[in-house]
């Protein structure tokens, strides 16, 4: 009944036990949630670049989160790097399918090969 | 009966299957054509069109039809970065793969760990900015 979580006798142990069991296991036996470090740093080289970085950005937060035994910051930000990563994404495959389909329906080499010509 | 065609197809080996075409033909296409030939035939990056300036990612067209004939030197010539990315990515893809002993763990944290990813964000943005600075 007292080892329940908020009761006294938990809290008055505190500063005899200062580095609580989970924060061991933390830095051994786990790993990190998913950065999406990886397919930021794809979705940035394959072009988009503003939105590319922030997903780099989130990876970074946690990374260092998860490391300082923020495990629902961390979660919270590798679903901000999963957000941003699948926008940038977006945004690379959009581009590129616009383009193909610019080259393919419209002539478009021509055309860009007319404007390279004219200036 | 499309939803049934798509029941169908969309078993996994089916999937990856077509995702091997794709990747087949991109490589076929990658190898065998230049984009710097072919500028117009090839997306651009957007920024570049857009702004003139160039983005980290700018030459990784050129630089894969490099590496796919086996110029490695003119591929770093073209875009170190993406030359340099490429080992670092796959490793990362491995670790993300296998289940890692305490030992790999901290090889993962040296790595892909919080001081890493700071380095790779710095390198990302130094070499931006230095493409466009001696351009």
């Amino acid at each position: 009944m007292f080892a329940g979580v908020g009761s006294p006798v938990i809290f008055l142990n505190f500063h005899l036990n200062p580095k609580p069991k989970i924060m061991e296991n933390l830095n051994t036996g786990q790993k990190p949630p998913k950065t999406w470090l990886l397919e930021s740093i794809l979705a940035t080289i394959f072009c988009c670049i503003p939105v590319g970085i922030v997903g780099i950005v989130n990876a970074t937060k946690v990374e260092s989160r998860f490391y300082a035994g923020d495990i629902a910051g961390a979660n919270q930000a590798s679903a901000d790097a999963a957000k941003w990563t699948k926008i940038t994404f977006f945004i690379g495959v959009t581009w590129i399918v616009c383009y193909i389909l610019f080259i393919v329906f419209f002539g478009g080499a021509a055309i860009l090969a007319g404007l390279q010509g004219a200036e | 009966m499309v939803q049934r065609f798509w029941q169908a197809f969309k078993a996994p080996s089916n999937i990856y299957l077509l995702f091997a075409v794709f990747a087949a033909g991109l490589i076929f296409i990658y190898k065998n054509f230049d984009p710097a030939a072919y500028t117009e035939y090839f997306p651009k990056c957007p920024l570049l069109k857009f702004t003139g300036y160039q983005c980290p990612g700018c030459g990784s067209q050129r630089a894969t039809h490099a590496l796919l004939n086996l110029h490695v030197g003119k591929a770093f010539a073209i875009n170190p970065l993406f030359v340099i990315a490429i080992p670092y990515l796959l490793l990362g893809f491995i670790f993300e793969r296998i289940t890692l002993s305490e030992k790999l763990l901290r090889v993962r944290k040296a790595l892909f760990g919080p001081l890493a990813i700071k380095v790779v964000l710095v390198i990302i943005i130094v070499f931006w900015i230095g493409r466009n600075v001696n351009s």
